[in-house]
């Protein structure tokens, strides 16, 4: 049962910081120079967005909730479950990101997810 | 063009700063064997462990790589959707295996051979997928010039 709780807070709050870590970048806008000037200032409104702040929050709340899962599963157990976080972004993607998901896309990330499930079980 | 050259660096990089990492901490733990105990030697070890971590060398060029990876995620993330850039970043674990397979000399099962191709099919069918969409709002744009 904790396993599961903890595979439920790694998939949800690492789907989640991926897609907050995705507006935010939007916010911040597109990364297209490679002068040092402006890359400092881009990296500079990058970590001052709040949508990336709150995005990598929860990447650190999904890495710490890996290793209380790993601390009480193996890691075989683990790694395949969270394989489904593929399709939650992408479900997230679509509904909170309105990106243009199409056939293409969902097709994708289903082959990945099923593919990262099985290439992680051992 | 330029996005798919930033796709291709990230994997590379984060296969490499992946296999590093598992390198360095494999090095760490093989010398070590900590029961956890809560004594005054117990905290000695786990300083010590963490000293010989951060002072092994694949550690942290791993860690470095695995940095390096998480601001090109960034890029990547502000140039393109998410829908794309989370299946086509996942291609680092089908090299991560199969670097392990050629170099390491680790067995892959039947299994993890499937989710190999379905991994490279599903990154294929996005990447590609990608390039039409590229290619039809370059041509909406310009006959709209027009």
């Amino acid at each position: 049962m904790k396993t599961v709780f903890f595979v439920a807070i790694i998939v949800f709050a690492g789907a989640f910081g991926d897609i907050m870590l995705s507006r935010g970048m939007k916010q911040v806008g597109e990364v297209n120079t490679l002068n040092v000037y402006k890359l400092f200032s881009m990296a500079w409104r990058t970590i001052t967005t709040p949508a990336v702040l709150i995005g990598i929050g929860f990447m650190a709340i999904a890495f710490f909730s890996l290793l209380a899962a790993l601390s009480i599963e193996k890691v075989s157990i683990v790694e395949p479950a969270t394989a489904v976080a593929y399709v939650i972004n992408t479900i997230g993607a679509k509904f909170y990101l309105k990106e243009e998901v199409d056939n293409a896309r969902w097709m994708g990330s289903l082959f990945v997810c099923l593919g990262a499930f099985l290439l992680s079980v051992k | 063009m330029r996005l798919t050259l930033i796709v291709v660096i990230a994997v590379l990089v984060q296969a490499l700063g992946n296999v590093l990492l598992g390198k360095g901490i494999k090095q760490v733990t093989s010398n070590l064997n900590i029961a956890v105990t809560l004594d005054y030697i117990f905290l000695e070890k786990c300083l010590a462990v963490i000293t010989l971590t951060l002072s092994n060398p694949s550690f942290i060029f791993g860690l470095v790589l695995l940095i390096a990876f998480f601001i090109l995620n960034l890029v990547l993330l502000s140039k393109a959707d998410l829908s794309y850039v989370m299946p086509v970043t996942s291609f680092s674990y089908v090299l991560i295996a199969v670097l392990a397979f050629f170099i390491l000399e680790e067995r892959l099962s039947a299994a993890q051979w499937i989710g190999i191709t379905l991994i490279s099919f599903g990154v294929l069918i996005v990447g590609r997928n990608e390039l039409l969409r590229m290619q039809a709002k370059t041509l909406n744009s310009e006959r709209r010039e027009e």
